[in-house]
């Protein structure tokens, strides 16, 4: 049999929230796992691994397998999704060069990226390839079997994304035009947006700004990377100190941050139109922290902050580090964002930020504990 | 008894005290509570309801004590096996001396909201109040010349911002109130000349030098909204601090504890009722289950211990 590429659909967490369970959820007449193993099915992987865990017994009821999809459950989920990943790998068939790692909760995905993906794999012979859309890295990714040892030593609650920052050089980032690789479904609110995304996909950039509208170009710019709690908080913060806001995130609409003077569905930076008074936060949660700071870090902004632990921070650092980014550009990035005022809430957090961008902007950094 | 706790519930919040709440939501017999029952338990420590006996309060006092320092609500788990088996997002406790089955213990934190009064009607007045609503705070805004009952809490922070329309008037009113931040907006120099009208009122300097003059952390802030922002900012600061020294004199952290041999639970050695006497020292026990098991054959526990 000649050489292929199997793909591992990862289905084994346990996230039942609101007492359903999530791999059942329907999507119009199927199961979120029905349609990811269809689009799997569909394209040129030459063998499916699904990996169940919790609920496996109510979920294989639920599901008609064929003969061609090797079965794993994983017994050990709760350990993280690592744990499912290694399960997947130990199932893959001696013959198969590279696993693609497939989340069960994207009904995005196409068959046709799998097929890209999978040949831009036979065409690069990359060891990584990351579908990137509009600059922002999703899923699945793929795995060359060179690498099947080193994802056998991770741990905890972390997939592929461990081995990028040992690898950089390895990585391929294959631009896909399906806005599927980014969205992933927790609930039934993330269902109807996602939906609604696909029938009307994002705007290019939406700004509320008048470009010869000179008073506003020289306004303070505050230009925010993610759309959680921390980001939103920042959005209205931002609005009430007489900033420009800008928000760069792939799902974000008008709609859900009415207070923002510009969106931005594409992470390129280049189109926001960053000067030395726009203040730059990233508070991606680790989707694409990095692509972010990377981009940031090629502008003249003079605030440059990553919102998250101190730990999460220093491991971002050190995957910038390993895409050649310079020790003096890395030192222009401050994390964890945001005064030290013990902050707490996402709103305190968000003021925190908003207060430490006032001193940088007054040039009075300060350490207000000291 | 659902009544009672919600009662309790509803006294606390609205003294603006904060509190935890623990609910039993899970049992593997046999065990004392059972899913359903809850308990209140205050900053200081006390604990009321029912979440089950023994050796189940005193950890739930202090996960429900940490919960209050951190704000994060957290599930225990109460079980002879826990520390050996952990599970991701539970955390574990080993107890050999209740009744041997396994409770699973839901505990939330219940923090009042920050209130903040504002005197004045200012651009910084303004600002703060707008912004205090994006935090989510519960704000207050009294116009110049209006006098209004505030009821101090640890959560009050005050904030005069009159900026010249009877500044003197709204101090008064604001030193009145027992708040634990009181900041007012003006140059030092403003504030000596009004400093020295307080005094002749019969305010003492010690209340005085507690007022934050000028107003908010030191970043820069020269417009109404960076003025605003670095008092918020100095707020949220003062507030955690505030915090902060009120936790080591709960029994959290207390000094005087011993470990229990059999189960490994740490036991507070002043209230400690069952201790046995082993190689001229004293071992305490969290139970009678304990220490019989350790009276049968102390040098089982004590070589494993060392």
């Amino acid at each position: 049999m000649e050489s292929f590429v199997s793909a591992i659909v990862l289905a084994a967490g346990g996230s039942s929230r609101m007492g359903s369970l999530k791999q059942l959820m329907k999507v119009g007449e199927r199961t979120l796992l029905e349609i990811t193993l269809g689009a799997v099915k569909e394209s040129a992987a030459g063998e499916t691994v699904l990996v169940l865990g919790h609920q496996a017994d109510t979920i294989l009821k639920s599901l008609r397998m064929d003969e061609t999809t090797k079965l794993v459950v994983n017994e050990a989920y709760r350990n993280g999704m690592s744990t499912s990943i290694q399960a997947g790998l130990r199932a893959v068939s001696s013959d198969a060069r590279a696993a693609l790692i497939v989340l069960a909760d994207q009904p995005f995905i196409k068959s046709a990226v799998i097929d890209q993906l999978i040949s831009e794999y036979q065409k690069s012979g990359a060891s990584i390839i990351l579908p990137v859309y509009k600059g922002f890295r999703g899923n699945p990714v793929l795995i060359d079997r060179s690498l099947f040892n080193e994802m056998m030593e991770i741990s905890g609650d972390i997939g592929c994304r461990s081995l990028f920052g040992l690898h950089s050089d390895k990585i391929r980032k294959l631009p896909v035009e399906d806005i599927g690789v980014l969205i992933d479904i927790d609930t039934a609110e993330d269902l109807a947006k996602a939906q609604s995304i696909q029938d009307h996909p994002a705007q290019e950039v939406w700004s509320s700004l008048q470009l010869e509208d000179r008073s506003m170009e020289q306004m303070a710019h505050l230009l925010i990377v993610g759309q959680d709690e921390i980001a939103q908080s920042l959005i209205k913060l931002g609005r009430l100190l007489k900033f420009r806001v800008a928000v760069v995130d792939p799902l974000i609409t008008k709609e859900d941050a009415p207070d923002a003077d510009q969106i931005l569905n594409d992470l390129d930076l280049t189109k926001a139109n960053v000067t030395t008074s726009t203040y730059i936060v990233v508070a991606s949660r680790g989707r694409f922290d990095e692509e972010a700071l990377e981009q940031a870090l090629s502008t003249p902004a003079p605030y440059i902050a990553l919102v998250g632990s101190k730990k999460r921070g220093a491991e971002v650092i050190q995957r910038l580090r390993s895409v050649a980014v310079s020790e003096d550009s890395l030192k222009r990035v401050r994390f964890p964002a945001g005064l030290e005022i013990h902050a707490s809430t996402p709103e305190e957090i968000a003021l925190s930020i908003m207060a430490e961008v006032v001193s940088i902007q007054r040039s009075m950094p300060v350490n207000p504990g000291s | 008894m659902y009544d009672t706790f919600l009662k309790r519930a509803s006294e606390l919040h609205s003294s603006d005290e904060p509190f935890a709440a623990a609910t039993v939501v899970r049992c593997e017999r046999p065990t004392s509570g059972k899913p359903g029952d809850r308990a209140i338990i205050s900053k200081d420590g006390k604990l009321s309801g029912w979440i089950g006996g023994g050796c189940a309060q005193p950890i739930v006092i202090q996960e429900a004590l940490k919960s209050l320092q951190d704000g994060v609500p957290r599930l225990i788990r109460v079980s002879p096996t826990a520390g050996a088996d952990p599970v991701d997002g539970i955390t574990g406790y080993t107890m050999m001396c209740h009744s041997g089955g396994t409770l699973d213990i839901f505990i939330e934190p219940v923090l009042p909201k920050l209130h903040l009064v504002i005197f004045g009607r200012s651009p910084v007045a303004q600002t703060l109040a707008k912004l205090a609503k994006v935090m989510s705070y519960r704000v207050s805004i009294i116009a110049p010349e209006e006098s209004r009952n505030i009821k101090a809490s640890p959560q009050t922070s005050i904030v005069v911002a009159t900026q010249g329309e009877d500044d003197e008037g709204a101090l008064e009113q604001a030193l009145s109130i027992e708040a634990p931040y009181l900041a007012f907006v003006a140059s030092n120099k403003k504030w000596e000349a009004v400093r020295t009208y307080l005094r002749e009122k019969g305010f003492q300097d010690q209340r005085l030098n507690t007022v934050r003059v000028p107003a908010g952390l030191d970043i820069g802030a020269s417009s109404p909204e960076e003025i605003a922002v670095s008092i918020l900012a100095q707020v949220i600061q003062e507030r955690r601090k505030s915090h902060a020294p009120e936790m080591p004199k709960l029994p959290v952290i207390e000094p005087a504890q011993a470990k229990d041999p059999v189960c490994g639970m740490m036991v507070n050695i002043a209230t400690a009722k069952y201790n046995s006497d082993y190689d001229n020292r004293k071992v305490f026990f969290c139970c009678a289950h304990c220490k019989s098991s350790f009276d049968k054959d102390p040098g089982k526990f004590m070589s494993a211990a060392t």
